[in-house]
C-alpha cells in the first residue's frame, strides 16, 4: 500500500534497546480514520511500536509518517499524536477537568469558558466528577478522563497503549464499545494495543498480530480468524486445533499420528509427502453420540456424506460449561481436539466428530497457504 | 483490632512504653515544668525574663517588656531607613539555621539531579553513601572538618601547592554552615532523589505528547512531585541545625553560640531554670515547626498506581559528551562535592598517622590505648572512652531493638495505634539530645522523691537510656516497611495451620524482617556510639566518658599539643566503627527513608 493521506505509516522500522531488537525492521500502513490494534503477548514489541509512533522511543531504523508527513524526527509534542497509557498517568495534582484541558494551552485552541473541556467530559459522560481529583475517581472514570484528555487538542492520531487491562472484565467489555463509538464519531484514526485477543477481534477494522518484534500477520478480524496465516497466528487468535502431518499419497488428506488423517480441503493444492500443519477451530466440529461406529477412530464418510461431512471418533476426556455451550476437550488417537458445541447436555463417552473438509485451514508447507494475510 | 495479638506484644507495648515516660516524656516534661514555676508555683516570669533580654531575643525583647513601644519603635527604625537589626541570641540560631538550610538545599539539589537522572558507574554506591551523615556522629564531622578547614589543614596545604591562602576558616560562620551542608545535603540529595525516581514517566509523556515542550513536562509534571521531598528535606534539614550542638560547640565557640550551645553553657554553670527555659522555647519551637508539617504532609496526594520511572541517561557517552556544557558543570559540581564530603573524612585518616611536620606516626593511637597517658584530675582517658563507648552500644541495643520493634509492629496494625506509634517515632526527633540530657539530669540523676523514697539513675544506666531513645526511632523506621511488606497472607496462612498470631511473629514475620532488624541494630549502634549531646552532660565524671566526649575535650585541650592528633585518632576510630554499621545497614538491607 502506498502512503494514504491520513493514518500512520511505520516503514522499516526497528528499534533496538542495546543488543535486543524491540522491532525489526517493521512496516505498517493504517488508513485514515482506521482502529488499527496491534496485539500480541507481552513482550512482543506491540507497545514499542505504538511509542515510536508516539515519539517516546527513537528508532535505529526506519521511518514513521504521520498524516502524511515525515514525523521520524519530530519531539513528541510536536506530532500531533493523544495517547493513553494503561496506568492513565493522570496529573495526581490536578483536577479531571485541569487534566483534560492541560494539552489545549499548547494548541492554540480557542477556549472561552472552558468549552472544549466541557464537550469532552460531555463526550466521556463525566461531566459530574470534573472538578475531583484523580484518586477520587474509579478506575472507569480515570480511563475515561485519560481519554478526554488525550482527545481535547484535536489530535491526528489516538494512541491506546492497553487502556483497559486495569480494568474488570464486565467494564472493560462496556468502555470498548464506548471507546469505539467515540472513536467513529470523531473519525480519528486509532492505534490500540492489547495483549487481549478476543478485544482485538471485537474492537478494530483491522488488527495486526505482532510477535517477537515482527508482524505475523495484518488483516480484518475476519481475515485472522478465519484465515489464520501462521501457527502463531491459528494459536494465539481464538480457540483452535492444530495438527501436524504428511501429506498422503492422494495428496487429498494429511495423515497425522501415521494412520489418522484428516481430509485436506477442496482448493488446497497439496505436494504427496511434504509436511503440513492444519487447522480446524472448535466451533467448526460437531460432536454426535457416536458409540462404536467407527472403533478404528479413522473412520470415513457415513452419515453427511452428501454434505461432505467427515467424522472422526474420539473419546471425551473433560467439558467445560460456558452457558451458551459447552466445550468438550476430547482425545483422537493420540491428539487432543477441543470442540465447542451448542448441544443441551454434556457429551460424554466415546463420540463422533463432524466437520466439512472445507473447515479445515492449511497453515503451511506441502500446501500452498489458502490464508491471504490481508493487504500485505 | 481484627487480629487478637497474644500477651507477649502488649506486654512489650506496656514495657516499651514505661520505658519511655521514665526516660524520655518525665525528664523532658520536668524541663518544661521548670520553666513555667518559679518558687514552686506556676508562673510565666522564666519564659518573660528569657524572651524580654535582648541578649536572647535582641530588638524582639520589647515585644515582652514594653509592648506598647513596638509601633513607635518599629516607626522610629523606618525612618532610619531600615537598619539591621539584631534578634539576640535566638535570631542568630534561626539565622544560621536557615542559611545552612539554604547552602544544604544548594549543595544537595544538583547530587539529586546527578543520581536520578544519570547512570555511571558507582551510581547505586553513592545514593546508599547519602545515608552515612545519618551514621556519622556529628563531633566526628567537626574534627573532620578542623583538619580539612582548619590552619593547618589539607585545604590550606592544596592552597598553598597553587600558591594560595592560607585561608581562616576556624571559629566562622562559613565553616559551622559547610559542616551542617555536609551533614544535610546528603538529606536533601536522598529525598529527592528518591521522589525524582518515583516520577511517572508515562505522565511526563503523556504531558510532551499533549504539547508540552520537555521545560514545560518538567515544570508542570516533575517538579510538583519533587517540592514536597525538597520541602520535607528543607524543614528537617531546619529543625536539625536549628538545634545543632557539637558542630557549632566545636566550630564555632562560644562566639558563634546557638541556643543549643547557649543552654549546654547554662546547665555548667548550673544554672538550669535559665536553660530548662531555653530548652523550653526551642523544642515548643521545633515541635511546632514539625506538627505544622507534618499536617500539611498528610493533605498531599501520593500518586496511586504502578508507575514506570524515568530512564536514566549515561553520564559518558563517548569523548564529546565530555566537552558537552552540562557534563562540565556536573564534573565541577562532583570536585567541589569530592572536597566538601571526603575531604574532611580524609583529612581525619591522614592527621592522625602524620605529625605536624608531616612525618608518618603512630603516636596517637598508641595514645588511645595508654590507660594513664594523663593523671590529671578531670582529663578523660582515651582507652576507658573506647570501652565505654562500645559497652554502651551493646547496652542500647539490648533496649532499643525490643522498643523499636515493638512500636513497628503497632505501627504495622493501622489505626490509632499506627498513628500513635508515628507520634512515639515523631518525638524524640524533635527534642534536642541537650534538652533530653537536662531533663534526665533533673529528674533521674538528681533524682525523684516517689512515696517516701529518692529514686536516681544514674551513670552508665543514664546514658543508655539516654542512647535508646534516641536510637529506637531508626529501628522502628528501619523494621516497619520490612513488616509491613510482609504479606498478610502468609500470617493467615500461618495461623489457618494452627498458629497462634505470637508463633507467626516468630516463625513468619521476624525470619522475614531479620535483614531489615540488622540494619536496624546497626543503626541503633551508630547512634549509641556517635551520640554527644546528652552523653557529655550525663557523663558527669571522667568514667563514663565516651569516645565523642573524649573528642570534644580533646579538640578543645590544646595541652595535648598544638594539632588535633589525637582527636584524629579517636575520630577514626569513630569513623571504623561507624562505617561498619553504615556497610551492615547498607548490605544488609535497611531502607530508611
Amino acid at each position: 500500500m502506498t502512503d494514504s493521506d491520513g493514518g500512520v505509516d511505520v516503514d522499516g522500522l526497528t528499534v533496538r534497546f542495546g543488543d535486543v531488537a524491540a522491532l525489526a525492521d517493521v512496516s505498517l500502513s493504517t488508513d485514515d480514520g482506521e482502529f488499527f490494534t496491534l496485539v500480541g503477548p507481552s513482550g512482543c514489541g506491540k507497545t514499542t511500536l505504538l511509542r515510536t509512533v508516539a515519539g517516546l522511543e527513537t528508532p535505529t531504523a526506519g521511518r514513521v509518517r504521520i498524516d502524511g508527513r515525515d514525523a521520524t524526527d519530530e519531539p513528541p509534542e510536536q506530532r500531533g499524536v493523544g495517547v493513553v497509557f494503561q496506568n492513565y498517568a493522570l496529573f495526581p495534582h490536578m483536577t479531571a477537568r485541569e487534566n483534560v484541558a492541560y494539552g489545549l494551552q499548547f494548541h492554540d485552541l480557542p477556549e472561552p469558558d472552558g468549552e472544549r473541556v466541557a464537550e469532552l467530559l460531555d463526550l466521556v459522560d463525566l461531566a459530574g466528577v470534573a472538578d475531583r481529583e484523580p484518586d477520587q475517581l474509579s478506575g472507569g472514570q480515570q480511563q475515561r478522563i485519560a481519554l478526554a484528555r488525550a482527545l481535547a487538542p484535536k489530535p491526528d492520531v489516538l494512541l491506546l497503549d492497553e487502556p483497559l487491562s486495569a480494568l474488570d472484565a464486565s467494564l472493560r467489555k462496556r468502555l470498548r464499545v464506548q471507546i469505539r463509538s467515540i472513536q467513529r464519531d470523531l473519525d480519528i484514526t486509532t492505534i490500540y494495543v492489547t495483549h487481549d485477543q478476543a478485544e482485538a477481534l471485537a474492537i478494530s477494522d483491522r488488527l495486526a498480530v505482532v510477535r517477537d518484534g515482527r508482524i505475523e500477520q495484518v488483516g480484518t478480524p475476519e481475515q485472522v480468524y478465519r484465515e489464520p496465516g501462521t501457527r502463531f497466528v491459528a494459536e494465539f487468535v481464538g480457540d483452535n486445533n492444530v495438527f501436524d502431518g504428511v501429506v498422503t499419497e492422494a495428496g487429498d488428506r494429511i495423515a497425522v499420528d501415521g494412520t489418522a488423517t484428516l481430509p485436506l480441503p477442496g482448493e488446497a493444492d497439496a505436494t504427496a509427502g511434504a509436511s503440513a500443519t492444519v487447522s480446524v477451530r472448535p466451533e467448526a466440529i460437531s460432536v454426535h453420540d457416536g458409540d462404536g461406529q467407527h472403533p478404528d477412530g479413522n473412520g470415513s464418510t457415513v452419515g453427511g456424506r452428501e454434505a461432505g461431512t467427515v467424522t472422526r471418533s474420539a473419546a471425551v476426556e473433560t467439558v467445560e460449561y460456558l452457558g451458551d455451550a459447552y466445550r468438550v476437550h476430547c482425545r483422537w488417537n493420540d491428539q487432543p481436539v477441543t470442540v465447542k458445541t451448542d448441544s443441551t447436555s454434556p457429551p460424554e463417552g466415546t463420540v463422533s466428530l463432524g466437520f466439512h473438509p472445507d473447515a479445515v485451514h492449511v497453515l503451511s508447507n506441502g500446501a500452498r497457504a489458502t490464508a491471504t494475510g490481508g493487504d500485505r | 483490632m481484627a487480629r487478637r495479638d497474644g500477651w507477649a506484644l502488649w506486654a512489650g507495648v506496656v514495657a516499651t512504653l514505661a520505658t519511655l515516660v521514665v526516660v524520655f516524656y518525665y525528664p523532658v516534661a520536668s524541663v518544661f515544668a521548670d520553666s513555667i514555676t518559679a518558687g514552686g508555683r506556676l508562673s510565666l516570669a522564666p519564659f518573660l525574663s528569657v524572651l524580654g533580654d535582648p541578649f536572647y531575643t535582641g530588638a524582639a525583647h520589647t515585644l515582652v517588656t514594653d509592648p506598647a513601644a513596638v509601633p513607635s519603635g518599629i516607626a522610629q527604625w523606618l525612618a532610619a531607613g531600615a537598619p539591621a537589626v539584631e534578634f539576640g541570641l535566638f535570631g542568630f540560631t534561626t539565622y544560621q539555621a536557615l542559611l545552612s538550610t539554604l547552602v544544604s538545599v544548594l549543595v544537595g539539589l544538583p547530587g539529586a539531579y546527578v543520581l536520578a537522572r544519570f547512570e555511571f558507574p558507582g551510581r547505586r554506591f553513592l545514593r546508599s553513601v547519602t545515608i552515612l551523615p545519618f551514621v556519622l556522629p556529628s563531633i566526628l564531622v567537626a574534627v573532620g572538618f578542623l583538619a580539612m578547614f582548619g590552619r593547618t589543614g589539607l585545604f590550606n596545604d592544596l592552597l598553598a601547592v597553587v600558591g594560595l591562602g592560607p585561608v581562616e576558616l576556624t571559629f566562622t560562620l562559613e565553616i559551622v554552615v559547610l559542616a551542617h551542608a555536609f551533614y544535610n545535603a546528603p538529606l536533601v540529595t536522598r529525598l529527592v532523589t528518591a521522589a525524582w525516581e518515583s516520577v511517572d514517566a508515562d505522565r511526563v509523556e503523556t504531558a510532551r505528547t499533549l504539547g508540552a515542550s520537555p521545560l514545560r513536562a518538567f515544570q508542570d509534571v516533575t517538579l510538583p512531585q519533587l517540592l514536597p521531598a525538597l520541602a520535607t528535606a528543607a524543614v528537617l534539614t531546619f529543625v536539625f541545625t536549628f538545634m545543632s550542638f557539637p558542630i557549632v560547640l566545636a566550630l564555632g565557640g562560644l562566639e558563634l553560640a546557638t541556643v543549643e550551645v547557649w543552654l549546654f553553657a547554662r546547665v555548667q554553670s548550673l544554672d538550669l531554670t535559665e536553660a530548662a527555659t531555653l530548652g523550653a522555647i526551642e523544642t515548643a519551637l521545633s515541635l511546632g515547626l514539625l506538627y505544622v508539617y507534618l499536617r500539611y504532609e498528610a493533605r498531599r496526594t501520593e500518586p496511586g498506581g504502578t508507575s514506570r520511572g524515568l530512564s536514566r541517561r549515561p553520564l559518558v557517552d563517548g569523548v564529546r559528551s565530555l566537552v558537552d556544557p552540562l557534563r562540565l558543570a556536573i564534573f565541577a559540581y562532583g570536585a567541589v562535592a569530592l572536597v566538601l564530603f571526603a575531604g574532611p573524612l580524609l583529612s581525619l585518616v591522614i592527621e592522625s598517622v602524620t605529625t605536624p611536620a608531616g612525618q608518618p606516626t603512630l603516636d596517637y593511637y598508641a595514645f588511645l590505648l595508654a590507660r594513664q597517658a594523663s593523671t590529671a584530675a578531670g582529663t578523660v582517658r582515651p582507652f576507658p572512652a573506647v570501652v565505654n563507648s562500645l559497652l554502651f552500644g551493646v547496652g542500647t541495643l539490648l533496649v532499643a531493638i525490643p522498643m523499636g520493634v515493638v512500636v513497628a509492629v503497632v505501627a504495622t496494625r493501622g489505626g490509632r495505634g499506627s498513628r500513635a506509634a508515628e507520634a512515639l517515632l515523631t518525638a524524640p526527633l524533635a527534642v534536642s539530645g541537650i534538652v533530653l540530657g537536662l531533663g534526665m539530669l533533673q529528674a533521674l540523676v538528681f533524682g525523684t522523691t516517689l512515696f517516701g523514697y529518692r529514686l536516681t539513675v544514674t551513670g552508665p544506666v543514664a546514658i543508655v537510656a539516654a542512647h535508646a531513645v534516641a536510637a529506637y526511632p531508626f529501628v522502628s523506621r528501619t523494621v516497619t516497611p520490612a513488616l509491613r511488606s510482609v504479606d498478610d497472607r502468609l500470617g493467615e496462612a500461618a495461623r489457618s495451620l494452627g498458629a497462634d498470631r505470637t508463633t507467626v511473629l516468630k516463625d513468619v514475620e521476624l525470619p522475614l524482617v531479620a535483614p531489615a532488624l540488622v540494619a536496624g541494630a546497626a543503626f541503633a549502634f551508630a547512634i549509641s556510639v556517635g551520640e554527644f549531646d546528652s552523653t557529655v552532660l550525663l557523663s558527669a565524671g571522667v568514667d563514663t566518658a565516651t569516645m565523642p566526649v573524649a573528642l570534644e575535650r580533646y579538640v578543645g585541650d590544646r595541652s595535648l599539643g598544638p594539632n588535633l592528633g589525637p582527636a584524629t585518632a579517636m575520630g577514626t576510630v569513630l569513623l571504623a566503627v561507624t562505617t561498619v554499621s553504615f556497610v551492615l545497614i547498607d548490605r544488609v538491607g535497611g531502607r530508611w527513608e
